[in-house]
This record gives structure tokens, C-alpha cells and sequence, in this order.
């Protein structure tokens, strides 16, 4: 089978990411995934606003997700809207189980992505900047979380779904996990599969993940290594 | 996945297996975990056999938690008859980022404002002042500081009447516009200090 990029069926797109790329954030991380550009950011621990949110036993985590007008073919509208809640959201739930919240009671740690040109898996992408930019920020987790996404396209089960093949193929499955205990944290799925293609695709979606985990400690090494 | 055979001296990231429970406790960015000590920061790893402990020396900047014994530069926000309330801002040789704590409000209480006997906090601090104190109690909230030491108290001083930023003469301090002349608990190195 032959993808519309001319990619195997189980090979990423071209993946760059850069640690420590913003002076002013706590920590900081920018992925070029294919043709995604995404930068993400991290404030905190810091003070809880509003201060109900606030848990005496660990930090909240708040997640926000955001993309500039200009990262999609026609112009989006600015400010948050019902997709971009969701996936920060879900974002947040990816990224709880690597981050040791218990270490800051009372306290808040916000995780900013910006998308600044969309081309499929920015979600994905998104979750592997955001783990980047914690690191930077010098924030204790148990581990790095790598997210990736596989799908289903002319009756195949490829990985890393481009734009054409997110828009024109069958389903789509974004993965993220602890790569460490290869614990699943983020897992949705659009469009329709039989069990052996979800199976098939996990598979494939893990192997992914593990694969931008490599990309992940070679980006750090580059950065602290040495 | 796993990172067999780390030694004192390697890189790791967050995850890395440094030991297990039986052999060390986990020291500074590191954590146990099913009775697997794992690295929580990227850094160098130290492996102490005389303590038995493993930690990790963060590569990158780690968030600056107030502590005990911490000196934090702070702004003056009200002066009561009893105590001051500050604003944290940041901890001294960490100016480049914000202070990681669930709350920026301190006090200091009349009795840790000065070694001497105050008779009033208004000739000590005024609102708007920058000073340097030391954290005394991280549990209580608002956090308590004391600005007892000749290296705690008053960096920079405002003018009551017309706000312009005073200037040390003698033991007081003079306004060079207006030419009030005021007192403050200052610190050594008043109108020079170094954070």
C-alpha cells in the first residue's frame, strides 16, 4: 500500500522537537510533527485562582489548548471553543499520571499548547511538547508520556494519519502513554472499526509511542546531556 | 525501557531506574515506586553509598519552592499596628522566576521585625516598600517571615509624600525631591543590594 505522502504504513511523519525554546515561560518545548508547528508552555507550581479549585492532597493540573487563527486552511475563529476544551481536557488526563502532583498541595500547574499550523495529530503532538516543556520546567514525573495516533485508511491500518488521510479515512485512534510502564493515558477513537483493526491499530499506536519516546530523550539529551 | 546499570555521574530523564528500595532511599529528584527507585527530573545522577541514597542533580531549572531559612525579596502591602503583610515576589539567587507556593502573602510579626524593641511598625515599613526577609514557617498560611539580621529589611524605600525612591543619609533616609526624611528598618546594603 502506498500513502498519499509516499510513508510506509507504519512510519511517522518527520518529527523535531526543541526544549527550552521560550525565555519567559517556567518551561518550554516546540515540536514540528510533519507539517504541525506546535509550542507549548508551563507555569507553576503556583497559586490556584479560582481558589476552590484547590487540593490539599496535590497540585491542579489545567491544561489549555489553543489554535492561532492562522494554523488551519480557513481562518479560526480566536479564543476557546467547544474542541479545543475538549482536548484540553483530555490532555490534562494524559499528562496527571506522569507528573507528581502530590509533591505541591494547594498549588497549580498550567500547561499551555499553541497551535501554530495544524496538519492532523496536533493533539498528539501537542502531548508530547507539553511533557517536553514539564521536564524543562524541572517538574518531578514518574515518567515521559509519547502520544501518536493510527487509523484506518482505504481498509488499512496505517500510522500517523496526515491531513488527507485524517479527513478522507475511515477512523482514527490518538493514543498517548506512560512510556515507562506502557500504561495508556489518552485513548479515543473516531470512525468505525472491527476489533481486530482496534487491536491492530493499538498495536501499531503503541510502537509509534515508543518511537517518539526515543525522539523525546534524544531532544533532552541534546538540551542537558551534556 | 528500562535504563539497567546506571551509575553516579550518568544523564537520565524522568523514569529511569536508578536502584531498588532495598539498596537506597530516594534522595533529591527521585522517587520510589514498587520498591524501584526512579529518577523524577532530568539530570546527573548521584548514587551516595555511605548514605545509601539516590538522587539526581536537575539539569534544568527547578521550581523555587520557599523553604525554611530562605531569604525572599518581598513588597510591602499593608502595615497594621501589630504585623505587615507582604507579597512574596521571588527567592534571592533565583530572580528569574516565580515563586512556586500556593500562596505569595507572608506576615511579619512585630516581635521578628527588628532585633530591637519596636515601638511603632510605621517607622520600620511603609506600603510599597521592597525588602528582603527571611522565611521563618512554610506551614502556616500566610507564610510568617522575619527581617531580624542586618542583611534583612529595607532595599528600597518610597517617599510617603511624593513616592519618589529615597536615599540613604545617615541612619535615615531623605527624599531628593521633596526632602521629607523618614525611618525604615533598612538592610545593610540599602539602595545597592544585589538579589
Amino acid at each position: 500500500m502506498t500513502r498519499c505522502d509516499g510513508r510506509k504504513k507504519n512510519e511517522l511523519r518527520d518529527v523535531k522537537m526543541e526544549v527550552g525554546v521560550l525565555k519567559r515561560a517556567d518551561g518550554s518545548a516546540y515540536i514540528e510533527w510533519g507539517n504541525n508547528k506546535i509550542f507549548a508552555g508551563v507555569y507553576g507550581p503556583k497559586e490556584v485562582i479560582p481558589r476552590f479549585l484547590a487540593r490539599n492532597d496535590r497540585a491542579y493540573l489545567r491544561c489549555k489548548y489553543s489554535m492561532t487563527p492562522f494554523s488551519v486552511e480557513e481562518r479560526k475563529r480566536p479564543g476557546p471553543d467547544r474542541r479545543s476544551v475538549e482536548i484540553g481536557k483530555v490532555t490534562t488526563g494524559a499528562l496527571a499520571p506522569a507528573i507528581l502532583l502530590e509533591n505541591y498541595p494547594n498549588s497549580m500547574i498550567e500547561i499551555l499548547i499553541d497551535v501554530m499550523q495544524a496538519d492532523a495529530g496536533t493533539r498528539c503532538a501537542g502531548i508530547t511538547a507539553a511533557t517536553l516543556a514539564l521536564v524543562d520546567a524541572g517538574i518531578p514525573m514518574r515518567g515521559l508520556v509519547s502520544a501518536c495516533a493510527a487509523g484506518k485508511v482505504d481498509d488499512e491500518i496505517v500510522l500517523d494519519l496526515c491531513k488527507e488521510e485524517d479527513n478522507l479515512g475511515q477512523a482514527d485512534i490518538p493514543l498517548a502513554i506512560l512510556s515507562r510502564t506502557e500504561e495508556i493515558t489518552l485513548l479515543q477513537m473516531d470512525g468505525i472499526m472491527t476489533e481486530n483493526e482496534v487491536e491492530e491499530a493499538l498495536g501499531l499506536a503503541i510502537e509509534g509511542c515508543k518511537s517518539v519516546y526515543q525522539m523525546q530523550m534524544d531532544a533532552l539529551k541534546t538540551k542537558y546531556g551534556d | 525501557m528500562k535504563d539497567e546499570g546506571v551509575k553516579s555521574g550518568d544523564f537520565v530523564i524522568p523514569g529511569a531506574v536508578l536502584g531498588v528500595g532495598e539498596e537506597f532511599m530516594p534522595g533529591e529528584g527521585a522517587y520510589e515506586e514498587d520498591g524501584i527507585i526512579h529518577s523524577s527530573v532530568a539530570g546527573i545522577v548521584d548514587l551516595d553509598m555511605n548514605k545509601r541514597k539516590a538522587s539526581v542533580e536537575a539539569r534544568t531549572d527547578v521550581p523555587p519552592v520557599p523553604r525554611e531559612g530562605d531569604d525572599i525579596i518581598c513588597e510591602v502591602v499593608e502595615v497594621r499596628p501589630q504585623m505587615v503583610l507582604v507579597e512574596l515576589v521571588v527567592k534571592c539567587g533565583n530572580i528569574d522566576r516565580a515563586l512556586s507556593a500556593p500562596s505569595t502573602k507572608g506576615r511579619i510579626y512585630i516581635s521578628h521585625a527588628n532585633k530591637r524593641y519596636v515601638t511603632k511598625l510605621q517607622n520600620e515599613f511603609r506600603i510599597g516598600d521592597i525588602i528582603r526577609a527571611r522565611m521563618r514557617d512554610t506551614n502556616k498560611m500566610p507564610f510568617e517571615l522575619s527581617t531580624v539580621g542586618s542583611d534583612m529589611g529595607v532595599l528600597i524605600a518610597y517617599c510617603t509624600k511624593c513616592r519618589h525612591i529615597l536615599k540613604k543619609k545617615d541612619s535615615k533616609l531623605e527624599c531628593p525631591v521633596c526632602g521629607n526624611i523618614e525611618t525604615r528598618n533598612m538592610a545593610q546594603d540599602y539602595g545597592n543590594a544585589k538579589i
